[in-house]
């Protein structure tokens, strides 16, 4: 079944459809906010908050939704970007609690390595401004195309490439600047 | 401002980069850029190896329960109109003959005891709360129990007052070994057949029936166990117990499961209470299928001494079909992917800080202390200048 169709019966409140369009896109959306936030918490939470923002959007009448990916990213988006201005109130110490990340197909070895760099490019990452954040995690989480960020942005694809070349020249000076400091 | 060309040439790199060309190899086809791009690429890798394939154990799990839940709470908030109507019918019906009666008697049917005029309006008054809560099982789940408890202290009252009465009341069992045995501190009487029943019973949740004695105890004629009936979704299948609306169910290797079931399915159970928090799942069924439900409630385990009359386990259940085509389309307006309508939603609920932050107010590029502030980034001041060309430079 097409994501349209599961879409169209999930307005229709079946259940089962619902719980299929939450499990296909669940990995979609954790992929894009665990680029952005560090705490392993805070991004189950956001993830799911995502997806309740989602029921009450296919209830209001006469809403729809065109494209279901791009706005269940917008709406990470949003919320990743209200929980670094509570943080910016209210700072915490950087969670790490990594223990329930599934292996996969790696040895612990590799796992652990894996879990090494993740750190590092989040630690980096939160130097950068939102926006650069926000085209790195699309562009690298999701593989979106230029002109699909550029969408998704609403900036034009120039603009997107601009953005994502300052981005990447803004983690690899971060990321040194973390190696020189260590 | 950069000039394009750097721009697309990172671009293509970095295609190819996702194709699996090694670094040297893109570098070397970059030309006169590859000393520049040289170190971007480099991030760009340590970006690709930091991809997380895929969520932790369980998030997915308690994610789906949760967005199951949400809709449920809502399309039970959204019944079809008509349906909301029915009910309001019964409950106006009821209240009309609830009303009549105390403005006649007071408020004694609260208290009344079996036997007395009142206790049928209380129980109505019981029945229709029950219907109303169909849609929720855990908020049913409660009543019932308050009601198991009701019936259990009207038992005991009449027990105090020695008046003989037929009870039936719910309670977990105990007693046994040269102990009585008891229901909720009501003393049993049974025969040889019942006592041997009980023998299998004791910690079970139990229903009771039988007659108030002049010595306070209670005669006995039926003692089974009480059955609960739970309709709802099965949201999340966490091996050995399933989520299902709200109420946590045991599953063993024992109970009856008429088909593998997935998540988002509506079903009936049919539980047994094991503790004050604890059910366990007899059977399992399509809400709509026929079921095992029959067989079991007709049950191996219920002992009648006389078993002739007045089988109360309560049918309370009611019909659910909430529908939900009622939705169809109106006149539609899009949601921006953006989020700009749910950036509106998201600013409404639960997002304090965001106040007046509408859509993209929050991240924009064009202005570098913005993105500063977001991030709380001390970073290096070029890079907010860098943030706020972008749309000036490659705008168009």
């Amino acid at each position: 079944m097409t994501l349209e169709d599961l879409l169209t019966r999930a307005k229709k409140q079946d259940m089962q459809s619902l719980a299929a369009l939450h499990d296909q896109l669940y990995p979609l959306v954790y992929r894009y906010v665990s680029y952005r936030l560090e705490d392993e918490q805070a991004r189950e939470d956001i993830t799911s908050e995502t997806f309740v923002r989602l029921v009450d959007v296919l209830h209001k009448r006469g809403q729809s939704i065109q494209d279901l990916r791009a706005w269940l990213i917008g709406t990470a988006a949003h919320l990743v970007s209200d929980h670094y201005r509570r943080q910016y109130r209210r700072p915490e110490s950087g969670l790490e609690q990594h223990e329930d990340l599934p292996d996969g197909l790696h040895t612990p070895e590799q796992a652990a390595e894996q879990r090494q760099i993740h750190n590092e490019v989040q630690q980096a990452m939160r130097r950068l401004t939102g926006d650069q954040q926000h085209v790195l995690a699309l562009r690298f989480s999701q593989e979106l195309s230029l002109e699909e960020t550029a969408r998704l942005m609403k900036k034009s694809v120039n603009a997107v490439k601009v953005l994502q070349f300052r981005a990447l020249a803004a983690l690899r000076r971060a990321m040194d600047e973390r190696g020189k400091s260590q | 401002m950069k000039r394009p060309d750097e721009t697309l040439v990172l671009e293509e790199a970095l295609r190819k980069l996702r194709a699996g060309v090694p670094l040297d190899q893109v570098l070397a086809e970059c030309g006169e850029f590859a000393a520049e791009l040289a170190p971007l690429l480099e991030a760009a890798q340590w970006m690709q190896s930091s991809v997380q394939a895929a969520a932790p154990r369980g998030a997915v799990a308690r994610s789906r329960a949760r967005f199951l839940q949400a809709a449920e709470a809502r399309s039970a908030r959204a019944l079809p109109f008509f349906a909301r109507f029915r009910w309001a019918v019964n409950l106006a019906v009821i209240l009309v003959v609830l009303a009549g009666a105390l403005f006649f008697t007071g408020l004694g049917s609260v208290s009344a005891l079996p036997g007395q005029a009142l206790y049928p309006v209380k129980r109505a008054v019981e029945q229709a709360r029950l219907a109303l809560a169909s849609s929720d099982p855990a908020r049913r789940l409660l009543l019932e129990e308050s009601f198991d408890a009701r019936r259990a202290a009207e038992a005991l009252r009449l027990a105090e007052l020695g008046r003989g009465q037929r009870v039936s009341f719910a309670g977990f069992l105990s007693g046994g070994n040269g102990q009585p045995w008891t229901v909720e501190g009501l003393t049993l009487q049974m025969d040889d057949a019942l006592q041997a029943a009980a023998q299998s019973l004791p910690g079970a949740y139990v229903e009771v029936q039988g007659q108030v004695q002049a010595d306070g105890t209670v005669l006995v004629s039926v003692l089974r166990l009480r059955f609960f009936e739970l309709k709802g979704t099965l949201m999340q299948n966490d091996g050995g117990r399933w989520l299902i609306s709200g109420v946590w169910v045991a599953i063993t290797g024992q109970t009856q499961v008429e088909q593998p079931l997935a998540a988002g399915q509506r079903v009936e159970i049919t539980a047994i209470r094991l503790s004050q928090q604890d059910f366990l799942a007899l059977s399992v069924r399509l809400e709509d299928g026929n079921g095992l439900k029959d067989d079991l409630a007709s049950p191996a385990a219920v002992v009648t001494d006389d078993g002739d009359d007045v089988d109360e386990t309560p049918e309370l259940r009611a019909t659910d079909d909430s529908g939900g085509d009622s939705e169809d389309d109106e006149k539609t307006e899009t949601v921006q992917p953006g989020g700009d309508d749910g950036g509106e939603d998201d600013d409404d609920r639960g997002t304090p800080d965001s106040g007046s932050s509408g859509g993209d107010d929050d991240e924009t590029p064009d202005s570098g202390e913005d993105g500063d502030d977001d991030n709380g980034t001390p970073d290096s001041g070029n890079s907010g200048d860098d943030d706020a060309e972008p749309d000036d430079g490659g705008g168009d």
